[in-house]
């Protein structure tokens, strides 16, 4: 898949950063140097592929 | 009764500051005052020279960030730079955005939005 970097500033000056096609973790190394150089503390947005770069099982326990 | 609003912004790069009031065309001046309300001035490390009869003072703040400050009074400036300096800040963080982005080697491609958003797409890079 194709990765790449896009950012959306709005009107009012506020910036969002997506990382497209990144898996787990890398989103996050990609972008943190426009971070850091934008100033940028808002929350993050984990998209699914984040949480692929692992299976993990789990189990649950319903009822009483 | 109008009075200088300050209002506290991420600006860290004059650099990037220069290229948005370029683009703008709106001199950036360093280290002269700035025209506001009733003929009061402020000084300014750096200062936006607008059409009107206010301009915006830049300085730099104790956590490293500069600020602008200017008048807001009868929408002079808003006219110029946006609501809240809008515009500038908006094209200071795509040139921002740009500089670091072509840092890393990264292609960066300009697209604006139909709703006046800008999107920026980088492409390659190191990893």
């Amino acid at each position: 898949m194709n990765r790449s970097i896009e950012i959306l500033i709005a009107p009012d000056g506020t910036l969002t950063i997506d990382a497209v096609g990144f898996k787990g973790a890398d989103c996050d190394q990609a972008t943190k140097f426009l971070e850091a150089a934008l100033g940028l503390t808002a929350g993050k947005q984990r998209k699914p592929e984040y949480h692929q770069s692992r299976t993990t099982r789990r189990q649950q326990r319903l009822g009483a | 009764m109008s009075h200088f609003t300050t209002i506290k912004t991420q600006i860290k790069d004059i650099a990037a500051l220069e290229a948005a009031c370029k683009e703008l065309s709106l001199p950036l001046i360093q280290n002269t005052n700035a025209r506001g309300y009733a003929g009061q001035t402020r000084h300014g490390d750096f200062v936006i020279q607008l059409a009107g009869p206010y301009d915006i003072a830049v300085n730099k703040q104790p956590d490293g960030t500069f600020g602008l400050t200017t008048d807001w009074w009868q929408g002079h400036v808003e006219i110029q730079v946006g609501s809240n300096f809008g515009k500038l800040l908006q094209l200071y963080g795509v040139h921002k955005a740009t500089a670091e982005a072509r840092k890393k080697g990264f292609s960066v491609m300009r697209q604006p939005q139909r709703n006046g958003s800008i999107k920026l797409v980088l492409l390659g890079g190191a990893a």
